[in-house]
C-alpha cells in the first residue's frame, strides 16, 4: 500500500518535473490585474518557455457575458474579469491570478485584489488550475516573488530567477514614458485606474469622442507614485492624486476621470482630486463606468464639459 | 411678427418642445408635446402644428437638442445640433442673466448647472437612477389615479406633508402605499413625495456643488407646484420659474441656431412632417464589438445614420 502511494507520489511529482508539464500553457485574463503589470506576466512565462494564452480584448460579448456571470455588486473591472476569466476556461488548464496587497512599498492596492485567488477558485471550481502568488512590496520585493513563483511552478533557481528579471525589465519598459510635449494648444487629461484606461473597450469611446470634438486629450500614462505616501494609501489613486498636483493650468485644459459605478477606492480619493484641481483653477469631470453606461450620456456630458471650458476661455 | 425666424427643437425621453423666435429672439410660438415613445412622430407633429399656425413664417436657420437631437436633426435637418446641457444653459442665461444656477428636470433627466458671469462652469446629471424625475412623478400620479395636473394642485394644499422615503423609486412608492394603507390624506402624501423628491435632487444631483441663487427652475417637472414648493422650502428661497420653463431646451436650440446665422439652413422644409420617415436597424460587423447602427430613412433614402462606439457611422447619409 506504501509502495504504491509513494509510487503515486513520485509519478505526480516526476509529472510535475517533466519538461513538457511544467511547460504547458498557462492561461491570462486580459482584464483587471494584467493591466496593473503591463508586459510583466507575459515576459515571466515566456522566459519560462511557458506558452500564455491571452483572452480576447474586451467587446460588447464580453460586457454581457460579464453581466451574465458575475456578482451585481462588483464594479466593472471585475466583473470584466469574470468574462475573461470563463473565455480561458475553454482553451486552458491553468489561470493566473495573483493576490496583489501592494504594487508599491509604502502603498496598498484595492482589496478587492487581495480576495481575487480565492473568487476565482470558488467560481471557476473545476474548470482550470489557479496559479497564484502574494505580491505584497511591503513584505517582498517583486523580483523575489516573481522568483518564488517560478520555482513553485518547477523551475530552478537560475531559471526562475532570470524570468523574474525579464520580467521586471519588461514592466520598467512599459512605465518609461515620453515626457509631455510643451508645444501646442492645452490638452485634456483622463485619469483612471490603469484597468479602465488600457482597456480599450472602456476608454476609447471618451478618447474618440473628443477626438471628434477637436479637442487634444492624454490618457493618463502607466505608472507608480513616486513620492512618500500621500493622504491616499491606494497606489493608483495616488499615483492619479500625484500626478493632478503636478499639473501645469497653462498646459491642461481640463481633467476627465473615468470611474467604476461602486469603486470604493475612487469614492474616497474623488474628493481629493476635485480639492487638487479646483485649487489649481483647471476643470475636473468624472464618468462613471457601469455595464449600463449608454454612449449617449457619455456624449451629452463630455459636450457639455467642452462647452463650458470653452465658454470660460 | 417678421422674420427670419429661427426654430429650436428639443426632443427628450418623454417630451417634444419646440420654439420659434424671431430676430430680436422672442418667442413668437411654442409647442409642448408628449414623445408617447415616437421622437420622430412628436418632431413632425409639432412642427406641423408650427405650420398651420404661421403658415408664412420662413425658417433662417434650425438648433436640435434633447436626447434623440441626432434622430430629429437627421430626419428635419438641423444647422446646430446642441447637447440639452449647453441649450437649457444658453436660454436660462438669455432669460435671466442674473442666474447663478440652474436646476432642470425631465422626464428621465434632472441636471444642475453652476453659471458664474453668464458661463457654465460646472453641472452635473443624475446617475443611472430616475428617482427625482418627471416619470417617477408621472408613475405615481397614474397610481393615484389623478393627472399630473391634479398632483401639483393637491400637493400645495398639504399643510402636514407625509414623510416619504425618497432615495430610490421602489421604497419610496413601497412607503407611500404604506402611509396611504395607515391612513394619510393623499394631499399630503403627495407632498411629502415632492419633498422627498427634491431632497433626493439636492442630495445627490447637487451634492458638491455651489448652489447660489438666484436659482432658475426648467424643464418639465418646473411646471409642478408641489416641486417648486418643496425646493423653496428646503433652499429657504423662492425660484426663478422662466416665462417658457416647459421649452427652455428648444428655446436655447433656437437662440444657438440664432447665433450661428448659417448662410442657408439645413432645414429640409415644412413638408417632413408629412413624410413617413422611418428608421431601421443594422449590425455593423467591421469589429468584434457589432455596434447596433440605426438608419434613419425618407423615401428610400438614408438621411442619416448613429450609433456605434467608433463613430464612424455617425451622420452619415447616403448608401453604406
Amino acid at each position: 500500500m506504501r509502495t504504491f502511494f509513494s509510487t503515486l507520489f513520485r509519478s505526480a511529482r516526476d509529472a510535475g518535473r517533466n519538461p513538457a508539464s511544467i511547460r504547458r500553457p498557462i492561461g491570462l485574463p486580459r482584464a483587471l490585474f494584467h493591466f496593473l503589470h503591463p508586459g510583466l506576466w507575459e515576459a515571466f512565462f515566456s522566459s519560462l518557455g511557458i506558452p500564455v494564452v491571452l483572452s480576447t480584448p474586451t467587446a460588447r460579448a464580453t460586457l454581457e457575458r460579464a453581466d451574465l456571470i458575475s456578482e451585481t455588486e462588483h464594479c466593472l473591472p471585475v466583473k470584466l474579469l469574470d468574462a475573461h476569466l470563463e473565455e480561458l476556461a475553454s482553451r486552458v488548464d491553468r489561470v493566473l491570478v495573483p493576490r496583489i496587497l501592494s504594487q508599491r512599498r509604502g502603498f496598498i492596492s484595492c482589496p478587492k485584489l487581495a480576495a481575487l485567488p480565492d473568487a476565482v477558485r470558488a467560481q471557476f471550481r473545476g474548470h482550470f488550475e489557479v496559479v497564484t502568488a502574494d505580491l505584497d512590496e511591503n513584505r517582498l520585493p517583486l523580483a523575489r516573488t516573481l522568483a518564488g513563483l517560478g520555482k513553485q511552478l518547477g523551475f530552478d533557481a537560475a531559471e526562475s530567477e532570470h524570468a523574474a528579471a525579464a520580467a521586471l525589465q519588461a514592466l520598467a519598459a512599459a512605465e518609461a514614458s515620453a515626457p509631455p510635449s510643451d508645444a501646442g494648444p492645452k490638452r485634456f487629461l483622463l485619469i483612471g485606474h490603469p484597468y479602465n484606461l488600457a482597456d480599450a473597450y472602456l476608454s476609447e469611446p471618451v478618447l474618440l469622442k473628443m477626438a471628434s470634438l477637436g479637442v487634444p486629450i492624454d490618457r493618463l500614462d502607466f505608472g507608480s507614485p513616486k513620492s512618500a505616501p500621500e493622504p491616499l494609501r491606494w497606489d493608483t489613486s495616488a499615483h492619479m492624486l500625484e500626478i493632478l498636483r503636478a499639473l501645469d493650468p497653462a498646459r491642461c485644459a481640463g481633467v476627465i476621470q473615468l470611474t467604476s459605478f461602486n469603486c470604493g477606492c475612487d469614492s474616497m480619493a474623488g474628493p481629493y482630486y476635485r480639492e487638487t484641481l479646483k485649487a489649481a483653477g483647471i476643470p475636473f469631470m468624472a464618468l462613471t463606468l457601469d455595464s449600463h453606461s449608454a454612449l449617449a450620456g457619455l456624449d451629452t456630458r463630455l459636450e457639455a464639459f467642452v462647452d463650458s471650458i470653452e465658454g470660460r476661455s | 411678427m417678421n422674420g427670419p425666424f429661427y426654430l429650436g427643437i428639443d426632443v427628450g425621453s418623454i417630451s417634444a418642445n419646440l420654439v420659434l423666435i424671431g430676430p430680436d429672439a422672442t418667442v413668437a410660438f411654442a409647442d409642448y408635446r408628449r414623445v408617447d415613445g415616437r421622437p420622430l412622430r412628436a418632431a413632425q407633429a409639432a412642427l406641423a402644428a408650427l405650420q398651420a399656425a404661421m403658415p408664412q413664417a420662413v425658417l433662417a436657420g434650425v438648433g436640435a437638442t434633447g436626447s434623440a437631437r441626432h434622430l430629429v436633426a437627421a430626419a428635419l435637418g438641423a444647422d446646430v445640433v446642441k447637447n440639452e446641457i449647453s441649450a437649457h444653459a444658453c436660454a436660462a442665461i438669455h432669460a435671466h442673466p442674473e442666474a447663478q444656477t440652474v436646476f432642470e428636470i425631465g422626464g428621465q433627466d434632472s441636471k444642475v448647472t453652476i453659471i458664474r458671469d453668464r458661463v457654465v462652469v460646472d453641472f452635473a446629471m443624475n446617475l443611472l437612477c430616475a428617482a427625482g424625475t418627471g416619470s417617477f412623478l408621472d408613475a405615481q400620479a397614474k397610481r393615484l389615479n389623478i393627472t399630473i395636473e391634479e398632483l401639483s394642485r393637491q400637493a400645495v394644499l398639504s399643510d402636514r406633508p407625509t414623510g416619504i422615503a425618497g432615495r430610490c423609486t421602489v421604497f419610496a412608492e413601497s412607503d407611500m402605499i404604506h402611509k396611504q394603507q395607515i391612513g394619510h390624506r393623499q394631499e399630503d402624501i403627495v407632498m411629502g413625495l415632492c419633498l422627498a423628491m427634491a431632497r433626493n435632487f439636492l442630495g445627490n444631483v447637487c451634492v458638491g456643488k455651489e448652489i447660489r441663487p438666484p436659482i432658475v427652475f426648467q424643464g418639465g417637472v418646473s411646471a409642478n407646484l408641489g416641486m417648486r414648493k418643496a425646493f423653496a422650502e428646503l433652499l429657504k428661497c423662492e425660484l426663478v420659474i422662466p416665462e417658457h420653463h416647459m421649452v427652455m431646451g428648444a428655446l436655447g436650440a433656437a437662440l444657438l441656431a440664432k447665433r450661428a446665422a448659417p448662410a442657408a439652413t439645413r432645414f429640409r422644409g415644412f413638408d417632413v412632417c408629412e413624410r413617413a420617415i422611418d428608421t431601421r436597424s443594422f449590425t455593423c460587423g467591421d469589429c468584434s464589438n457589432e455596434c447596433e447602427v440605426i438608419e434613419i430613412v425618407d423615401r428610400g433614402e438614408v438621411v442619416g445614420r448613429s450609433g456605434g462606439r467608433c463613430r464612424k457611422w455617425e451622420g452619415r447619409a447616403g448608401p453604406r
